[in-house]
């Protein structure tokens, strides 16, 4: 009885443990994070974001110099718009890749595939997920970057004479629209698996009932299934959106590593916050003014605001979707 | 011929052909009611039908044929296939992996297992499930979805839509709430919605599986007295587990067992005289 009643204890105490975790983990983070930045913060304020100019100063100079009571070499300033651009248009061409295919792909393995077939595509679908994504970004600069800057990427300038930034010099095939395929590449198996999941949750019954009024199987899943699935749905998408925008290595080896500039159309190389933070950390460390290193923290603070503004944006739809049932009238 | 008795009091709902019918019991007695229903149009012929989901028989040589308006009963303990016949009716069956069937079920004077154009077929065969199950959208939406589909302009879907539901008897109430979603409807009422929403589509035979078995006496009642309503214009086929509702509202029933069909007569032969041994001790068992 006693020993029950222990363990009945620990039980609890751990459960309420595990369940307040996420909260801590996240102040802890936003709490050392900000305390990093904050100097960078001090020293350049809110040009830091508006700025496209990112240079650390001269570090070998011994006159430091001293700005709203901050510490720098001379010459650093610290403008970040580009690797924001850069973070935000891949992960939306990432996105808009991403999102049909997935949705598609999750509609087949739930309603098309024979239970068969689907025995052996659901776990690869799993496994793509679980990929290295060092391994998408060798992909990306031995298979796509060439193929973009040879095929793709000369027949989408074409298009350029009526589409916006599709026209151009394509470049190198190193830049925006490979980052945004290789990440496209990367969350459509995470977003496919957890809608195929949701698919599968979804009652039966109104999707026969849609089936059973003559509505084609694609009408009664676009229909039906698909509005009871949509909350999860926009959260399986916003978990992809959540991976290619903290996406590091493999957008770092094929984005072309631009600095100090923004992209001016679709093949344009890029950086982006998170690449930024790795393909810089070494140099900011020679910074003995350590300014540097609290500009990246500023950088990441900055990528953990985007994403849980874009979090709670997509939550904040679903909210307005929900309260209007009605399409008629 | 308790049936037909109670036609008459009730004559003023008698079609044309339920008229001749009646007159031929009344004037010719059996030998010309016979006559009667061959006259009477057969919208569901089953012809030999086995039916197997994967290595297992569910249906096994079936024959049987539905006439026009009538509600026909299908009865018999759980698992016999009665479910599984029905849903052939309308290819239902047919979505299910591994479903396969021999033999010829025609329906409509169409063959189903050679329907190529399934959906224009399915909206001409309505059905109606075990437990309500409105789509996730608005009351109006639930009725008009499909028609939107089919490409019936906004404002003759809309009227379609409120004479359906005024049809099952739902528009007075629900007529300032069209536009809130069905999950608040009683369950009655959201099975005559769901219904109606069948109704919407001019379907010409309807199929139901056991649709008040999760509905009180009151729903249920509602909803019986829809079938025999509907019943004056169109083909109904009822699953049901409840014997006394197949006694109040079929005109013949079917009983089946382990996937064959063991008597098929007219209701009150079938419940008062059964021929068959096996119908004699499932009736009594389930009347006690």
């Amino acid at each position: 009885m006693r020993s029950a009643r222990i363990r009945s204890r620990i039980f609890k105490v751990a459960a309420g443990v595990s369940a307040v975790s996420p909260l801590f983990v996240l102040l802890f983070l936003a709490i050392v994070l900000i305390n990093d930045a904050w100097p960078a913060f001090r020293f350049q304020g809110f040009s830091f974001y508006s700025g496209i100019t990112w240079n650390m100063g001269n570090m070998y100079a011994n006159n430091t110099i001293i700005h709203n009571g901050v510490q720098g070499s001379p010459g650093a300033t610290f403008g970040i718009l580009p690797f924001i651009v850069g973070t935000l248009a891949s992960s939306l061409i990432a996105i808009i890749i991403a999102v049909p295919i997935s949705l598609l792909s999750a509609f087949a393995l739930v309603y098309k595939v024979p239970p068969s077939l689907v025995k052996w595509i659901s776990p690869i679908v799993e496994l793509l997920a679980g990929i290295p994504s060092v391994v998408y970004g060798l992909w990306g600069i031995l298979v796509l970057a060439p193929a973009i800057a040879n095929l793709i990427g000369p027949w989408l300038s074409h298009l350029g004479h009526f589409i916006p930034y599709l026209a151009g010099p394509v470049g190198s095939g190193f830049g925006l629209l490979t980052s945004g395929i290789v990440l496209a590449v990367m969350i459509i198996p995470i977003i496919t698996a957890t809608s195929r999941d949701l698919l599968m949750q979804v009652p039966h019954l109104p999707i026969e009932g849609a089936r059973a009024l003559g509505m084609t199987s694609f009408e009664s899943v676009r229909h039906v299934a698909m509005p009871l699935a949509r909350r999860g749905i926009i959260g399986a998408v916003i978990l992809g959106w959540g991976r290619a925008l903290g996406e590091t290595m493999a957008v770092l080896m094929v984005s072309g590593n631009a600095m100090n500039y923004l992209p001016a159309n679709l093949y344009s190389p890029i950086s982006t916050m998170a690449s930024t933070i790795a393909s810089l950390l070494d140099s900011a460390m020679t910074d003995y003014t350590m300014l540097s290193i609290h500009a990246l923290a500023l950088i990441a603070v900055t990528l953990l605001l985007i994403s849980m503004i874009t979090n709670l944006f997509a939550r904040l739809l679903v909210q307005v979707g929900r309260r209007d049932i009605g399409t008629e009238v | 011929m308790t049936n037909d008795t109670v036609a008459l009091d009730d004559s003023v709902h008698l079609t044309e052909s339920e008229l001749l019918e009646l007159e031929a019991v009344l004037t010719g007695g059996i030998h010309m009611q016979k006559n009667a229903e061959i006259a009477k149009e057969t919208v569901i012929r089953v012809e030999n039908l086995s039916a197997y989901f994967g290595h297992k028989q569910v249906l096994n040589h079936l024959q049987l044929e539905i006439k026009d308006k009538e509600i026909t009963a299908l009865i018999g303990p759980s698992g016999c296939g009665k479910t599984t016949f029905l849903r052939t009716l309308n290819r239902m069956s047919h979505t299910v992996p591994g479903f396969r069937h021999e033999g010829t079920v025609n329906v409509l004077g169409l063959d189903v297992s050679l329907v190529r154009d399934v959906e224009s077929f399915r909206r001409a065969v309505g059905m109606l499930f075990q437990r309500p199950n409105p789509f996730p959208m608005s009351i109006l939406d639930n009725m008009t979805l499909a028609l939107r589909l089919f490409g019936v302009s906004k404002k003759e879907r809309i009227e379609i839509a409120k004479a359906k539901l005024d049809e099952v008897g739902l528009y007075d109430d629900l007529k300032d709430r069209l536009n809130q979603s069905p999950f608040s409807l009683s369950g009655g009422q959201q099975q005559r919605l769901c219904l109606a929403r069948a109704l919407a589509v001019q379907p010409k035979v309807l199929l139901l599986d056991e649709p008040a078995s999760a509905l009180d006496p009151k729903s249920t009642k509602l909803l019986e007295d829809l079938f025999v309503r509907l019943a004056e214009h169109m083909t109904i086929v009822i699953v049901t587990h409840n014997l006394a509702q197949a006694k109040r509202i079929a005109k013949r029933t079917a009983f089946m067992e382990a996937g064959e069909i063991v008597e098929y007569e007219l209701t009150d032969k079938l419940f008062y005289h059964p021929s068959d041994p096996r119908t004699r001790v499932y009736v009594e068992e389930q009347i006690g």
